[in-house]
């Protein structure tokens, strides 16, 4: 982010590129991306994803469950990855965040060596994501302290939740573009309590954006990200995040 | 592990279609059956109501599949606790898994498989640290009111179900009985 945090609460931050169906794809492409980022990213995994489809016809419906190879590129610190799968390419960066500076070379690598080995004739999406821990000591938090974006209750509701989720689509860039935002509690030791805030920036429609200009849209998509998580915290938040 | 196609009756599908149509109906048993193990244990993003109901616009719909790694734990933690199985040193575990993610799709079958085979025994997930050396994995403890000889048997065939997959990943999981 911008704003430079003695302790940022970045838990992950990923971008990723989904191309358009009618991109040619075969079993041969992770391994010749391999070949050209394997200084990198050289220690190479495999997990296998479950993809549902379903096709309304005439007559039936049909529901389809699949299984998808998905190769994972490491760093040797296992601190950033490239993900290719069929017809998609993400780029994680995992805590603690090595800033955009440093992430947005890995983007543009893995990227580039994609060119090298596949044509590309459309992308169906990207997207920027941002998602934040944030861990309080204290089981109950008042969030309005610490968000400008939060639950709000009513008085005539109960005042304690076992668990809460807040999510809304925000337009950018004259509606070719959305963000996601989600505040959500999460998981955390006892005693304590914590939220994760996902920031999600992506295409609103395939082809948004012409290939060539793919990486000037990414950095965009980051001064959004970064806009759009100042105005979800409150000064005491920046306050912690600097303590 | 899932079945590859499943096809509707007409009757079923015009069913299935004028339920979506009214938006937020539930599903027909005979999807939401399959659907749920899929969902379970594939912890797929996305709600199936929203996306069966693009499908019967669009007429299809392919998933996306989850490519935030954090994300995925998250949604493991939460399912592991809808198992009724505890979570013990959870951002340990955490980290271990940001470490190694293909554990992510081999936990929900150890799981499913330890209890199976131990469906009274009440299941812990922690982390094993080595105090001496570098070295740390995740554990998943069997806990029984009794033991008795079949107990170790049964321990071999849960853990049978998942050893396999287990040999070319990065991360570990050790299937133990917790004696305490």
């Amino acid at each position: 982010m911008a704003a430079q945090y003695k302790k940022p609460p970045i838990i992950e931050a990923l971008c990723e590129f989904r191309l358009g169906q009618d991109t040619e794809w075969d079993l041969t492409v992770p391994g010749q991306f391999y070949e050209r980022v394997k200084d990198q990213f050289p220690h190479r995994e495999h997990r296998t994803v479950q993809v549902v489809e379903f096709a309304f016809q005439p007559q039936n419906v049909q529901q389809q469950i699949r299984s998808e190879e998905r190769v994972l590129l490491f760093t040797p610190d296992r601190k950033a990855l490239v993900q290719i799968g069929p017809r998609l390419l993400v780029v994680n960066v995992l805590k603690p965040y090595p800033s955009w500076q440093r992430f947005k070379p890995l983007i543009e690598r893995a990227w580039q060596a994609l060119q090298q080995v596949i044509t590309l004739r459309q992308l169906e999406r990207i997207g920027l994501r941002y998602i934040n821990r944030i861990e309080f000591e204290a089981s109950k938090v008042d969030l309005k302290v610490y968000f400008d974006y939060y639950l709000h209750v009513g008085t005539r509701l109960p005042q304690e939740y076992a668990s809460f989720a807040v999510q809304a689509v925000f337009p950018f860039a004259e509606g070719r573009d959305r963000c996601l935002v989600r505040l959500a509690s999460a998981e955390s030791e006892q005693q304590r309590s914590a939220v994760i805030l996902d920031i999600n920036y992506h295409w609103a429609r395939p082809g948004a954006v012409e290939i060539t200009r793919a990486l000037e849209w990414v950095e965009e998509a980051h001064s959004r990200v970064e806009e759009v998580f100042e105005g979800c915290i409150t000064d005491e938040m920046r306050r912690i995040f600097n303590s | 592990m899932f079945a590859d196609t499943l096809t509707l009756t007409a009757e079923d599908a015009e069913s299935v279609k004028e339920q979506l149509y009214q938006m937020g109906s539930a599903l027909s048993d005979l999807v939401s059956e399959e659907i749920e193990r899929f969902e379970t244990l594939s912890l797929v993003e996305g709600n199936f109501n929203s996306m069966l109901a693009q499908a019967s616009y669009s007429g299809r719909f392919r998933s996306e599949p989850e490519v935030s790694i954090e994300a995925e734990i998250e949604k493991l933690f939460q399912w592991i606790k809808e198992q009724g199985v505890a979570l013990k040193r959870i951002d340990q575990v955490r980290e271990y898994l940001l470490q190694f993610p293909d554990l992510l799709d081999i936990i929900p079958e150890a799981i499913c498989s330890t209890r199976k085979h131990f469906p009274e025994g009440q299941l812990t997930l922690d982390i094993y640290q080595d105090p001496e050396i570098e070295d740390q994995y995740l554990v998943l403890y069997v806990r029984l009111a009794h033991y008795d000889e079949t107990t170790l048997d049964r321990l071999q065939k849960a853990e049978a179900a998942f050893l396999d997959a287990l040999s070319d990943r990065e991360g570990w999981i050790q299937l133990t009985i917790d004696f305490r």
